[in-house]
């Protein structure tokens, strides 16, 4: 007979795969066998901040047990750091490094970046991955006797073979690092610049005359024309964001156009940047009716090409914050030039039939993103459902609006539920008390009371069972990690009307249902919610991932905007913030602290919430027909006589 | 062309080729045999549990092989399971184990990957205390040696 016990620790390593921290740190108690199985998962990702919590009991265990640690984050933690000592010892299995402030100037605790440094140094060989995250690094040589230090000259050293992925988040580049950070970029696989200034030299954007005399001796000499050089032979995944030189046909010519191996391309540009969108059809097509040769003043020569500069791109997001981008011509021969697109994210004029049919249908098995959240209407989400039933491989999809009913209908048709990652969508609840007292009113029902409560009674009771029909649908999407229900951006110009309409937050509407849904990491929502203690402890209690809830009015996200403050009730945020929810862009009114703090009874509350829902008497199979209810329903309405 | 195979009690059992080459180890075997009507032994595994795991492979038979993408976290985000695999996982825990043994020996990944996800749904939420009695485990620890994990490991344990 097989018991647990019996299990061989590798099992157990494999079981452990799937629990978070705590988990296998409860796990370490069980038995001696799971102690050891679980031992490796539990010390092999480490922030420093984390260990400030363990005592010389931790630190003893340290010695032996650092040995497992992968991945290793530097997070401005110099009591750590100095304490466990990190920086003094080499990690046989370190594959993945992430260093805060990683500032070469003395202003910081000179342990700390020596501790940096020693740690780089004694892994070479090993890394395969850096995040550098603030990095700053100064422009002057140092001066002899500071604690200075370069991470892109450790790097460029060539026993760094191993580093495959860069990440540099907020930094600046000055010129005379920029060598050894081209060196380091002909080993890359993935490189992500986020907010990093620097500018490209002479010899990567030319001018005309410089140009003309390159060629010149270059023709002499029989060399290549440097201003062709590939400086990314191996890049695979490049994410450019508000990076490099301010002008974006440089950074175009200068790095994208210099990795014929990209895979997938992420790009954003600064919001006043030209954007050059000819240009980049152009270079992703080899279309000549698009090629242009380039303004003068832009000391930027702009070469014919025959073929597709990148033949393999497959997953492209090319973004700035405002207006229009491409006009849906150009997106309809973009996504037509492609095989087995993934994801082409980037800003049309519009969404016509053609278009989405097109992408949907031509790219079914392998289309992993959808994003039309600023296209307006309805008509998007339409589409969107169609491919939500049709593309297997969809984990992100986002539209500004969704009817409830269409979903409800669609959705046991769909093909990617357990693998949705993203879903943003604001989901509109048939508001029938609206249409329903309108109706009245032109029936001539207005002022006979009795039919018209009924008829809202009605409608309230729709709409319930609506939302307890839509939770049940994103109950299944168990993967998920951002429901954003909220709208759009304001560039379309949401009015309060769909407020009205939004999904409520509340238990008695069906949000008890999403209690597995353990992954989630944010949850935006729209409209005026009355969430009251019992939604927050909720929460709290099921969504153990949760980073941040964020709505109101209209929130800002990425790239929306925001429009008029999240109005919380204080008490309840403080209760979101002590448990490491964010709240972010929230206004709180002024009754602090009529709070109650103990811990309400669970099992309780559900069955309160079921029974509210039960004496509204929506049926639990409503998601099958509900479509026949609703038909039903407004013909009653509607064929309502006096 | 089938391929035989035969579980530790002596039983026999047909099956597709296609279908028995969801198991890595019997992939191998066929490879350095070659084509052979000659039953392939498979001694570690009883007839009860090689009824079922046939029953796996032969449901996601058409399945593509998966490619994990290496990150920074070995630990792995989701704990989703497919539906008809939920219902297959529905057996005694005897079972269940049995399955995760054999699914290891014969090298079946999607089948050890349900398995270990179902085991780790049941553990979750639970003290070491309910895990031992869930899974029927003597806790083999002295007070003293629990006490130094609980040290050791203070540092892991709040969210």
């Amino acid at each position: 007979m097989a018991r647990s016990q019996d299990l061989p620790f590798e099992i157990i390593y494999l079981i452990g795969e799937y629990l978070d921290r705590r988990q296998l740190a409860t796990c370490a108690f069980v038995c001696k066998s799971w102690n050891t199985g679980t031992e490796e998962l539990l010390w092999s990702r480490i922030k420093a901040s984390d260990l400030r919590r363990g005592g010389q009991a931790t630190v003893d265990a340290f010695r032996t047990k650092g040995r497992w640690i992968r991945s290793l984050v530097y997070d401005e933690s110099q009591e750590s750091v100095q304490r466990f000592a990190l920086g003094e010892r080499r990690y046989p299995r370190l594959r993945f490094l992430t260093i805060h402030k990683a500032l070469a100037v003395d202003s910081l605790d000179r342990e700390y970046i020596k501790s940096c440094k020693d740690i780089v140094q004694k892994n070479r060989g090993r890394l395969e991955s850096l995040t550098l995250r603030d990095l700053i690094l100064p422009d002057t040589k140092p001066s002899s006797g500071n604690a200075h230090w370069s991470p892109l000259m450790s790097l460029a050293h060539p026993t760094h073979a191993a580093l495959r992925t860069l990440r540099i988040i907020g930094g600046t580049l000055p010129s005379r690092h920029m060598p050894s950070f081209w060196q380091i970029c002909e080993r890359l696989e993935v490189l992500e610049l986020t907010n990093v200034d620097f500018e490209l030299s002479r010899a990567m954007v030319p001018t005309y005359r410089s140009l003309a005399k390159n060629q010149y001796l270059n023709s002499l000499s029989g060399k290549r024309d440097q201003d062709r050089a590939v400086r990314f032979p191996k890049l695979r995944e490049l994410r450019l964001v508000e990076s490099g030189p301010r002008n974006s046909v440089a950074q175009l010519e200068g790095i994208i156009r210099r990795c014929p191996e990209l895979r997938t391309l992420e790009w954003c540009v600064r919001s006043y940047s030209f954007f050059p969108i000819r240009r980049f059809i152009h270079l992703f097509t080899a279309d000549p009716n698009y090629y242009w040769p380039g303004d003068p003043s832009h000391s930027i020569s702009l070469t014919q090409c025959t073929s597709k500069t990148w033949p393999h791109l497959t997953s492209i997001s090319v973004l700035n914050h405002y207006g229009y981008l491409f006009t849906v011509e150009e997106y309809q021969l973009l996504i037509s030039s492609v095989q087995g697109l993934r994801n082409m994210h980037m800003r049309m004029t519009g969404l016509i039939d053609m278009t989405a049919k097109t992408l949907i249908t031509r790219h079914s098995h392998t289309l992993r993103e959808i994003h039309w959240r600023h296209v307006a209407g309805t008509g998007a989400s339409t589409w969107l459902l169609i491919a939500l039933s049709l593309c297997p491989m969809l984990t992100k999809v986002e539209c500004m609006l969704m009817n409830a009913q269409e979903l409800i209908v669609s959705a046991p048709t769909w093909v990617c539920t357990t693998r949705l990652k993203e879903f943003r969508a604001c989901i509109i609840v048939n508001d029938l008390a609206e249409l329903s007292s309108r109706d009245a009113q032109v029936a001539g029902l207005k002022g006979r009371i009795d039919e018209e409560d009924e008829l809202k009674a009605l409608a309230e009771q729709v709409k319930t069972e609506q939302c307890w029909a839509v939770y049940a649908q994103l109950a299944k999407m168990r993967a998920l990690q951002i429901l954003d229900m909220t709208s759009s951006d304001a560039s379309t110009g949401v009015t309060n009307w769909y407020h009205n309409r939004a999904m409520p937050l509340s238990l008695s509407s069906g949000l008890c249902q999403l209690s597995d849904m353990t992954e989630l990491k944010y949850v935006g929502f729209q409209g005026h919610q009355n969430m009251t203690r019992l939604e927050i402890d909720w929460m709290i209690k099921h969504w153990t991932r949760l980073e941040t809830l964020e709505g109101g009015k209209m929130t800002t996200n990425g790239s929306r905007f925001m429009n008029g403050a999240n109005y919380w009730d204080a008490g309840l945020a403080r209760m979101l913030n002590r448990h490491g929810i964010k709240t972010p862009g929230s206004q709180y009114p002024a009754h602090y602290d009529a709070f109650d703090w103990t811990v309400p009874d669970w099992e309780q509350i559900i069955e309160v919430a079921r029974k509210e829902r039960d004496m509204m008497g929506a049926p639990d199979d409503y998601g099958q027909d509900g479509s026949d209810l609703y038909t039903l329903l407004s013909e009653d309405i509607f064929s309502c006589e006096l | 062309m089938p391929v035989v195979l035969t579980s530790s009690d002596s039983e026999t059992f047909t099956v597709d080729k296609e279908v028995a080459e969801r198991s890595i180890l019997i992939k191998n075997m066929i490879e350095d045999v070659g084509e052979s009507d000659s039953p392939i032994p498979l001694p570690n595994v009883s007839s009860a549990v090689l009824k079922k795991v046939i029953e796996f492979c032969d449901h996601h038979r058409n399945d593509p092989i998966q490619v994990q993408d290496e990150t920074d976290d070995p630990r792995k985000r989701s704990n989703d399971i497919e539906e008809w695999d939920m219902k297959f996982m529905q057996v005694d825990q005897e079972m269940l184990f049995e399955i995760i043994l054999a699914a290891n020996y014969l090298d079946i990944k999607t089948l050890l990957d349900v398995g270990c996800t179902t085991v780790a749904n049941l553990i979750k939420g639970k003290t070491p205390e309910e895990i031992r009695k869930l899974f029927n485990i003597v806790n083999d620890f002295t007070p003293e040696e629990e006490a130094q994990i609980k040290k050791e490991n203070e540092w892991a344990e709040d969210r």
